[in-house]
């Protein structure tokens, strides 16, 4: 998709949204979702050639670790989209969990790296 | 995923606004709620399946 | 403060050096017994030039383009280690970048924890390259320990074979226990100083206690200041040799001057006063023995300093995509590790060319 199709495309969806809200703000989350969604995955599909080649490189380096940091991006990317969708429904207490859960998570991923750092500067100290 | 499915989404609500309305005004209000609760449920479903779609997406490329 | 214990380690220096000339006298009393132990020490100084990768005439009469060259063909095989490392972190501050973009929006809450991440995969990437090159920086010190042992008393049996009884006592005593004097305050000081201090710097990115990093400056500040203490006292205790007279008198004005400031841009001017008193005596000791200790030792260094500046170019350019990037503990941690490579270097050439010129200044002494 060009970068103009995009554009207006996100407009018009802007529009559409301001108007549902007034009769039926219900049917205004789902859409938004929807719309958030498609554009995550137009975006997701434009980035697919430069993910594939970092990866091609990281299988070149033979690294585990780039495997932590591609997992935080997408733990990242995902929580900060529910926030924002639970934002705009009017639910910031909501939001704030998902995002704590989030933080968590990443924490949770990078938990050996943590380890391997550990034994590399006791081993230094020694 | 596409745009389309976003226009659909509004239609819709919009239908299903201007029917409760009508259904409320002329006195018929569990069909309205019904009505609304159908619409709602076709929504979600569409809405679920395009949403499960895209987190594969992102389970297969950033490897989860 | 700092003049104290400059003389006080100048007067347990010299206290020790007079002690040692008494196991170099015994080498001088008989002349046939002299020739005999000067042909077993030899074969040494012959295993050594076989492992030089040029031999010491050559390398007096090379032209500079001969000399680049050599220096790049040695300067390529020490750069792909340095490479893989710079690649590694280029990526990973990349993919982090790539991660951290759509967190950046809204409240921005989700951006400390894709930058620790990221920083403990930079982390990983860096300690290890530094650990094995403080390795290799510390058996290069070890070789060139245990060349100097060995041919150093041949060496001093030579000169005392030659008549000069007096300074090949001096040679074999007094240097030889200052160069392992030097040595020793490398390798057991100055090397696991610096491994401390780069352990400092990856705690100090990882946990932002500003404790941390108050500690990992002064670590860093110390090692200079050991550094320029090491020159000092060399340079002082040689100059009661005193031999080149302008170049050491040069020097020892600056050690002065070192003292009263004990700051270490000093250190640089007097690295650049050791290389040219080193040039001027090479070309006046073509064709002596010693020449040959000289060429081996110096070859012997170049391949560890180049790595050691492969590094430091390494650590410098990721450190600068971090910048970009707008990763700034990670920055700080790559900056850290530069300076880490460049203390590394620093030391190796001291230590490399401090031995060089106290050889060159017994050598042609009376």
């Amino acid at each position: 998709m060009s970068w103009i199709q995009i554009v207006g495309m996100v407009v018009c969806v802007v529009v559409l949204l301001a108007v549902l809200r007034q009769y039926n703000p219900t049917y205004a989350v789902a859409a938004g979702l929807a719309s958030c969604g498609m554009l995550l995955v137009v975006t997701l599909f434009a980035m697919t050639p430069l993910l594939e080649y970092l990866s091609q490189l990281a299988r070149i380096l033979s690294d585990a670790q780039l495997q932590v940091l591609a997992k935080a991006a997408g733990i990242a990317l995902t929580a900060q989209l529910a926030r924002d969708v639970c934002k705009d429904a009017g639910q910031s207490a909501l939001a704030g969990q998902v995002e704590l859960a989030g933080r968590v998570l990443i924490l949770l991923a990078a938990m050996p790296l943590f380890g391997q750092l550990l034994e590399l500067v006791t081993g230094l100290l020694r | 995923m596409d745009i389309d499915l976003v226009f659909k989404i509004a239609a819709i609500g919009i239908i299903v606004a201007v029917l409760n309305q009508l259904l409320i005004r002329s006195g018929r209000e569990e069909q309205a709620m019904m009505t609304t609760l159908a619409g709602l449920i076709v929504v979600l479903t569409m809405v679920i399946g395009q949403i499960s779609e895209l987190f594969q997406l992102i389970k297969q490329l950033f490897q989860l | 403060m700092m003049r104290v214990l400059a003389a006080v380690f100048l007067l347990v220096a010299v206290l020790w050096g007079a002690g040692a000339p008494a196991f170099a006298a015994e080498g001088t009393d008989d002349a046939s017994a002299q020739e005999l132990t000067g042909e077993l020490l030899e074969e040494p100084l012959q295993e050594l030039t076989e492992q030089a990768p040029v031999s010491p005439d050559e390398m007096l009469d090379m032209q500079p383009a001969d000399w680049l060259r050599k220096l790049w063909d040695s300067f390529s095989q020490q750069v792909t280690a340095p490479l893989r490392v710079f690649v590694r972190l280029a990526l990973v501050l990349v993919l982090g970048s790539v991660a951290m973009a759509p967190a950046g929006t809204g409240d921005r809450a989700l951006i400390p924890v894709l930058e620790l991440v990221c920083l403990l995969v930079c982390a990983a990437a860096c300690v290890q390259p530094m650990q094995q090159l403080m390795e290799q920086a510390q058996q290069q010190l070890f070789y060139c320990r245990t060349s100097l042992v060995t041919a150093v008393p041949w060496m001093a049996s030579l000169m005392a074979g030659g008549g000069r009884v007096a300074s090949s006592a001096v040679f074999s005593g007094f240097f030889l226990s200052i160069v392992l004097l030097l040595s020793e305050l490398a390798a057991g000081v100055v090397f696991p100083l610096m491994q401390i201090l780069l352990a400092l710097f990856t705690a100090a990115g990882v946990c932002r206690f500003p404790a941390m990093d108050a500690a990992a400056s002064f670590c860093q500040r110390s090692i200079k200041w050991m550094l320029g203490l090491g020159c000092t006292l060399f340079v002082t205790l040689l100059g009661v040799q005193n031999l080149m007279a302008s170049a050491s008198d040069s020097l020892a004005m600056k050690t002065g001057k070192f003292l009263i400031t004990s700051s270490v841009p000093i250190v640089g001017q007097a690295v650049s006063g050791a290389i040219s008193a080193l040039a001027a005596g090479t070309q006046l000791a073509r064709g002596t023995a010693g020449l040959a200790l000289i060429a081996i030792i110096g070859a012997s260094f170049i391949p560890v300093l180049l790595s050691c500046l492969a590094f430091w170019a390494a650590f410098s350019a990721a450190g600068v995509i971090a910048r970009t990037v707008e990763c700034g503990r990670c920055a700080q941690l790559l900056r850290g590790a530069a300076s880490c490579a460049s203390l590394c270097g620093l030391t190796l050439l001291f230590y490399g060319l401090l031995v060089l010129l106290a050889i060159l200044m017994m050598m042609l002494g009376g």
